[in-house]
Parts: structure tokens; C-alpha cells; sequence
């Protein structure tokens, strides 16, 4: 898991902060920066050029604070912060690349994988780069639910509204996505039982 | 190998990723600068957050937070992700009089295609278009023929729309392969929304007869044909034409 903040009353006062900001309260949306930072930083390096992803952070958030009017009061907020990051982050990959536009991709999974500590990590150097080069080989609308269900941990309703897409849309890739995945790899022996 | 297996592989690789600011404090520290300097004047220039605003702002925030969590008791509104996702396409009051603008050549369909990420289609019915086009926020392909004197245009968006713009608009609702597809039948004016109500593609314009549907998550938008004919070239183009 990758830092989520799940517990209710982390939700609630997700909710609560939501609303103070929607409000105009300041505060309530630094609050809510905090909270969604490292989640947006992620979103911003898979989907976006690396190097800008500082850059989209800033645009997002500040985005979504004047797009909050028009955010709808109860929703998730977390997959709606998403959505902005990610088309910010992939706009930044089209100016980035902007002759190369058939190749737009998630430039975040050609960063290379950090080197991990046995103990930290229950997958080998070498099968997260089995990994990792697999889901590479895989079109690009599967990378992205990819990404969104496994790298940024959203749940399929929360990766449909990240995405824009309608949450079968999202089943469907996934269940390709895994199905090719599956034949294109080897069982791992990454310590799993 | 198990989904199960990969599942918690992927979710491990996703763990180990190299996707963490170098400085999560200092990214903050400039978010919130940007925030303040967008609030105070629009064009200005960068702020930096002083110590003692920062700290305000620190607790300040603990204390919405913690004033906030009494009032769980406000039943939470039903989300309505529905209502914000996807593509909206939304009806307005009739336009008075359409003409259908006929796409300018410039790319082909190789290049038209590089430059989106989906896959068009041409319907092979209609033959070689005057002019194929891409949005310049490269969400929209467009095409066009000449049939018969008249422009006959096909916009292909990225992305589903809501079932919420058939109740809006002066749709009729068709069943092709048993899936919803909207016939306008007279005039209208056709706005593409993104999800925060933000206009994309084209700008708005008056549309004559239109036909709407999806076709592997992208919206199909044909305009210029009559109903039978619409409906023959969009089942042409879901493969049972």
C-alpha cells in the first residue's frame, strides 16, 4: 500500500475540510494539500515528463482550488484531485513531446526502479524489472488503469473517475491487462507462498 | 501465475517505485505559496510563505481538523461520481440555423492518429475524406466528406459521455447492438464539456442533425446525414453494418 489514508476519520475530516474549502476557507484546503501531496506526486510523475512533476503538482492543486465551486459536495475527493493531476501531467507529457504524440505514454514506468533492500521489499531487483518491463509492453489505455489501481492504490470506482472513464471501461482493461500480463510472465519467486 | 499473485506483485512494484518528492515539506511550502499568490493577485509574482504564516496555517489546519471530526455526524451527501465524470454533452436551446464546417486537409489518417490516444475509425462507405483535423488539446479527431453537395462530418472524442445529457437535451435515444446511442433531429447547440464544466475541442457552435454513440470508450459524433443514413454508417463502423 502506498501511504493511503483510509481510516474513517481520516475520511471524515477529508469530507469536513472539503467542504470548509469549498467555503473559500484557505486553511481547509492547505489541509487538504497535506493530505493529498505525496498521492498527487506520484499521480504527476507516472503520467507526466518526471522532471516537471513539481510543476503539475502546483497547476493541480491550484487548479482544482478554483474547480472546487464546481465540485460536488459528498463526492470523493481524491479521485477528483487525481483527474486533474493526471490530465495536467499528461498535458506536461504532450508539450514535453510534442511531435511524438503516438508514443505518449507513462513516462513515470521508464524511470528506472530503485534498488531495494531484500528486506525491504518482498520482490527481487531483477523481478521488478521483469515487472515493470511487462507492463510497459502493455497499450497504453491498460497502463494507466494499471497504474491507477496498483501505483497509486485507487479502487476501480476511484480509478473510473481518475481516468474519466465508466467504471465496466475500467474492469474490462483491468481484466485484459492482468490476462496479458499473466501470459507474459513468468511466475514470480519474489518470496510470495 | 494467479491475478492474485500478480496483484500483490504489482502493488509491491507500485510500492518501490521512485515516485516521492525529494522534499515533501518544501513542495507544500511552495503549493500553498502559489495558492496564496493566486488568491492575493492573479499575475503576480512568486511568494514565499513566511515562518510565522506557516505556522498559523499549521495550526490553523490541526484545528479544522480537529473542530471538524465533531460534526461526522452530518450525514454525508451520496456521492454522484456519475455526475462528474466522463465526457458531457450537453443540449441547449436550439440554434437557428447550422451549417456543418467541413475539416480543412492538412493531416492523414497516420499522423491524425499519432497524435491522439485512441484509435479512430473511418468509415469506409463514405471513402477518402476532404480533410482530417485534430483539436489543438488534441482530445478530438475530426473528418469530413462532400456527399451530394453537403458536408458530412465525424468528430471521434476520447472519452464516454454521460448518460445525463440524453435527459437534458432533445434527444432521441436509439439502440444500436443494444447500446444508447442520441439522435438530435433538429438544430441544437453542442457544447463538449470536460469534467469541471470547462469547454474542450471546438468551441460551441450550432449543430444540425447529429448522431451520437461509443465505440471501445470513444464518443462517435456524426453530423450531416439523415437518421437512417447516420445510423447505417455508425453500425458500419461498430463492425455490423
Amino acid at each position: 500500500m502506498t501511504g493511503r489514508a483510509g481510516t474513517e476519520s481520516v475520511e471524515i475530516a477529508e469530507r469536513v475540510a472539503v467542504e470548509q474549502a469549498r467555503g473559500g476557507d484557505p486553511d481547509a484546503y492547505a489541509v487538504l494539500v497535506r493530505m493529498h501531496l505525496a498521492g498527487a506526486y506520484r499521480a504527476a510523475m507516472l503520467f507526466g515528463p518526471g522532471p516537471d512533476a513539481e510543476d503539475v503538482v502546483q497547476t493541480a492543486f491550484l487548479k482544482a482550488y478554483q474547480a472546487l465551486p464546481r465540485f460536488e459536495a459528498g463526492a470523493a475527493f481524491r479521485p477528483w484531485l487525481m483527474r486533474i493531476v493526471i490530465n495536467e501531467a499528461k498535458n506536461a507529457a504532450r508539450s514535453a513531446d510534442r511531435r511524438r504524440a503516438a508514443t505518449v505514454r507513462l513516462a513515470g514506468l521508464d524511470a528506472r526502479p530503485r534498488s531495494v533492500d531484500p528486506i525491504d521489499s518482498a520482490l527481487s531487483d531483477d523481478r521488478r524489472g521483469e515487472l515493470l518491463a511487462a507492463v510497459r509492453t502493455l497499450p497504453t489505455s491498460q497502463q494507466r488503469v494499471i497504474a491507477c489501481r496498483f501505483f497509486l492504490d485507487l479502487d476501480e470506482r476511484e480509478t473510473a473517475a481518475a481516468l474519466g472513464l465508466p467504471v465496466g471501461t475500467v474492469k474490462s482493461r483491468l481484466h485484459r491487462a492482468l490476462r496479458r500480463l499473466r501470459t507474459r510472465l513468468q511466475p514470480g519467486d519474489g518470496g510470495h507462498t | 501465475m494467479s491475478d492474485d499473485l500478480l496483484t500483490r506483485e504489482l502493488h509491491e512494484l507500485g510500492r518501490t517505485m521512485p515516485l516521492a518528492p525529494a522534499d515533501t515539506d518544501a513542495l507544500t511550502q511552495r503549493v500553498l505559496a502559489r495558492l496564496d499568490e493566486a488568491r492575493r493577485e492573479p499575475a503576480g509574482s512568486v511568494a514565499t510563505a513566511s515562518p510565522a504564516r506557516t505556522r498559523r496555517r499549521r495550526s490553523v489546519a490541526a484545528l479544522a481538523v480537529g473542530v471538524l471530526i465533531a460534526l461526522l455526524l452530518t450525514p454525508p451527501v451520496r456521492a454522484a461520481v456519475a455526475d462528474w465524470f466522463g465526457v458531457i454533452i450537453q443540449s441547449g436551446p436550439p440554434a437557428e440555423e447550422a451549417t456543418v464546417p467541413g475539416v480543412a486537409p492538412g493531416l492523414n489518417l497516420d499522423e491524425a492518429r499519432s497524435l491522439v490516444e485512441f484509435e479512430p475509425v473511418l468509415p469506409a462507405s463514405l471513402g477518402r475524406p476532404d480533410g482530417i483535423d485534430v483539436s489543438p488539446d488534441r482530445q478530438v479527431l475530426s473528418m469530413s466528406w462532400t456527399v451530394d453537395g453537403h458536408t458530412v462530418r465525424l468528430d471521434q472524442f476520447d472519452g464516454s459521455f454521460a448518460p445525463l445529457f440524453l435527459k437534458r437535451g432533445e434527444a432521441e435515444v436509439i439502440l444500436l447492438n443494444g447500446r444508447p446511442a442520441a439522435w438530435f433531429n433538429g438544430p441544437h447547440e453542442l457544447t463538449a464539456l470536460n469534467e469541471y464544466g470547462i469547454e474542450f475541442g471546438a468551441p460551441p457552435r450550432p449543430a444540425g442533425p447529429t448522431l451520437i454513440w461509443e465505440h471501445d470508450d470513444v464518443t462517435l459524433r456524426l453530423e450531416g446525414t439523415d437518421r437512417n443514413r447516420a445510423v447505417e454508417i455508425a453500425l458500419e463502423l461498430l463492425g455490423t453494418g
